[in-house]
């Protein structure tokens, strides 16, 4: 086990420069430069020049690309091209708000959206079922930027109980937690939305196996039969669909850290994709890549966890 | 009223219909069957794939899928120690039902590849139908679960025990499932084609281990299947099913050397033994099992049957007794025909 975490980790190093070299690349093929940017479009040729010679963005392109991954090796992320801050500081103030929305979003899914998921299942063409039923489908189809907004209408400015933008005082625990509540909810929702209809498909598929008959001859309760026997062969597709999904969380966090204004990697990469700032787009980029990366690592131990099969392999 | 049960058996069916409900549509699968299983016997039913057989067991462990299957009419009543239930009457939700099912009556299915579930050790299945209803202690469980695994035939039960279903053959598995059916010592077995989908040695091991420890623990066992080599080995009585009905009913002795019923007689001659001519014709029942008469009120079996006759088209034969154990559902039976 431990063996093939480390095996794991270490072939994430490569993968991570595959994505800094096609990064780095498309950048340099993308319209725009940061000097343009910074200056505007009525600076004069002159100014711009000597703007990217200080840059450094004059030289050969495969000298520059040597230089960032040198850096990027020593843990050097190099400096922000339009505020010159070290990226490795603007990195580790804004992971932690990613983190925190995704990893509380991905908590609200699963917690709601489980149980809805096994009522629906079990009680499936009834009431419950058909309300759940639309109920994960509007989920499933309203933007992130639409319900972030709603929410932000209704819990914010119509009845005032949380704050409609940013992300809290920093050091206060309390009001940080505040700042994300709707944040995440937004998220949670749509994640929830996932979860409920993958729960519910896999229910009623593994409610028809053999086993299950075999419990239900044993004179165990409904109820049993349900979380003891059919839940935990319901862990595997709810595994992978959370892998896929938190890519899809991390990503459609982008858009609710800008329209809540919270401070995290979604602000910096766009703000950065603004400035045309290469040296901060790349960094964070590589970040995001670490995170799938990750999150699929993780998933991949997990099947292990919750099949038997897989474990023992 | 609380139902009465003849003191000898240990399961009696009257009349018991079986209908797949769609909507306002009935389909009957299982037509009013009738039959017995005393204490401490071994009743084989038998028939073609698709007669009934399998509906008929769920129905008596009370796990038909519901819907679209009901229990229409009938009786099924079981013995359970000192008391009687009519199982076709009571919910099978319900916690009486539930209180038999694993105890009183314990059933092993056709499919022993998927009947285990594949994230719980094989013991801690067997240990759960224990713990439910003996309320023993978790280790004393886990003791007479070893037990049992021994029992049948499981080698090194501790290190089986411990493993998944996965990393054991079919054949094992069958036996852990037989091990967990037998857990509770129920009075009656309803063994549904147990030994269908091993292959023919883990076969004969598997119904002979079943036979033993169903005498030895004074199991009354209903043991379903479609194959008459495994019937002659085991029964002491057979009923022949045929389209949801029971066509012809006796001893095994009487069944396979003086079988009346012209299904029954195809079915032998279908099979072959020890005795016939070698390379000797099999002969098959013609036609299918789904084949129908066009008249419903005909006798079933007259499309595919050889010695049907006029009144055979007309009307449906009621069981005729041929001896006092042995019964027939063929007009063949009626008084002054040869
Ligand atoms: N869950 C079900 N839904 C609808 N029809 C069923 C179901 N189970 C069995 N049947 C029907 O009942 C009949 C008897 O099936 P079964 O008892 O499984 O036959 P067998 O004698 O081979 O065990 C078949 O015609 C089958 O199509
Ligand atoms: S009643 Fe007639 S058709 Fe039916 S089995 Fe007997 S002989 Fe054949
Ligand atoms: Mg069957």
């Amino acid at each position: 086990m431990l063996e093939l975490i480390i095996r794991r980790t270490l072939n994430v190093i490569p993968i991570c420069l595959v994505v800094f070299t096609i990064v780095f690349c498309l950048m340099r093929i993308a319209p725009g430069d940061p000097a343009t940017a910074m200056l505007g479009d009525y600076a004069s040729a002159e100014a711009v020049q000597s703007l990217r010679q200080e840059m450094g963005l004059d030289r050969p392109l495969w000298s520059q690309y040597l230089d960032s991954l040198r850096g990027l090796l020593h843990g050097d992320l190099g400096r922000s091209l339009s505020s010159g801050a070290p990226v490795s500081d603007q990195i580790a103030s804004a992971l932690p708000e990613t983190l925190a929305l995704a990893a509380s979003s991905l908590a609200i899914g699963l917690l709601l959206g489980v149980p809805l998921g096994i009522v629906t299942a079990v009680r499936r063409g009834r009431p419950v079922d058909h309300a759940g039923r639309l109920f994960s489908l509007s989920g499933l189809s309203i933007p992130s930027f639409v319900l972030g907004i709603l929410l932000m209408l209704l819990f914010a400015i119509d009845v005032p109980i949380f704050p409609a933008i940013g992300g809290g005082r920093s050091g206060d625990l309390s009001d940080q937690l505040l700042h994300l509540a709707l944040p995440s909810l937004t998220l949670g929702l749509i994640m929830m939305a996932y979860v409920t209809r993958v729960m519910r498909t896999s229910m009623l598929n593994v409610l028809q196996e053999d086993y299950i008959r075999t419990a239900r001859s044993k004179g165990i309760g409904e109820l049993r039969v349900v979380l003891r026997h059919a839940l935990p062969n319901c862990l595997v597709p709810l595994v992978s669909l959370c892998a896929i999904n938190v890519i899809v969380l991390i990503s459609s966090s982008v858009m609710v850290e800008i329209i809540f204004s919270r401070p995290g990697l979604g602000r910096l990469l766009i703000s950065a994709m603004r400035q045309r700032d290469y040296v901060s787009l790349q960094s964070v980029l590589v970040v995001y890549a670490g995170i799938v990366i990750l999150v699929n690592m993780t998933a991949d131990l997990l099947y292990g966890v919750v099949n038997p099969r897989i474990r023992s392999r | 009223m609380t139902p009465t049960l003849h003191e000898d058996l240990q399961l009696q069916v009257r009349d018991l219909e079986i209908a797949v409900v769609s909507g306002a549509e009935r389909k009957p699968v299982v037509k009013g069957i009738s039959f017995d299983i005393r204490r401490n016997e071994t009743v084989c039913l038998v028939g073609e794939s698709g007669c009934g057989k399998s509906v008929t067991a769920l129905a008596v462990m009370g796990l038909l899928q519901t819907p679209p299957m009901r229990i229409v009419g009938g009786e099924i009543l079981l013995r359970a120690g000192e008391e009687v239930f009519d199982l076709a009457r009571l919910d099978p939700r319900g916690r009486a039902f539930r209180r038999l099912r694993g105890a009183a009556v314990s059933m092993i299915f056709q499919e022993p590849m998927t009947s285990l579930n594949p994230v719980h050790r094989n013991g801690a299945q067997i240990v759960e139908v224990i713990r439910r209803h003996t309320g023993l202690g978790r280790r004393a469980a886990w003791q007479r679960m070893l037990e049992m695994l021994r029992l049948v035939g499981i080698p090194s039960p501790e290190v089986r025990a411990r493993q998944y279903p996965h990393e054991l053959s079919g054949g094992m598995r069958q036996r852990v499932m037989i091990a967990l059916a037998l857990a509770c010592r129920p009075g009656l077995l309803l063994a549904d084609e147990p030994t269908t989908a091993l292959d023919v040695t883990t076969q004969a091991q598997i119904l002979t281990q079943i036979r033993e420890l169903s005498r030895s623990s004074r199991t009354s066992t209903l043991f379903i299947t479609h194959d008459l080599g495994v019937v002659a080995q085991i029964a002491d009585r057979v009923h022949v099913m045929y389209l949801g009905e029971v066509v012809e009913s006796g001893p095994v002795r009487e069944i396979f050397h003086r079988p009346r019923h012209p299904y029954t007689r195809g079915l032998l001659a279908s099979v072959p033994s020890i005795e016939s001519e070698p390379f000797s014709r099999l002969t098959p029942i013609r036609g299918t099992v789904a084949d129908l008469p066009e008249n419903p009120a005909a006798c079933p079996f007259e499309p595919r049957c050889e010695s049907g006759f006029g009144l055979c088209r007309g009307r449906t034969p009621p069981l005729f007794e041929v001896s006092t154990s042995h019964r027939s559902k063929c007009w063949l039976e009626q008084e002054g025909r040869p």
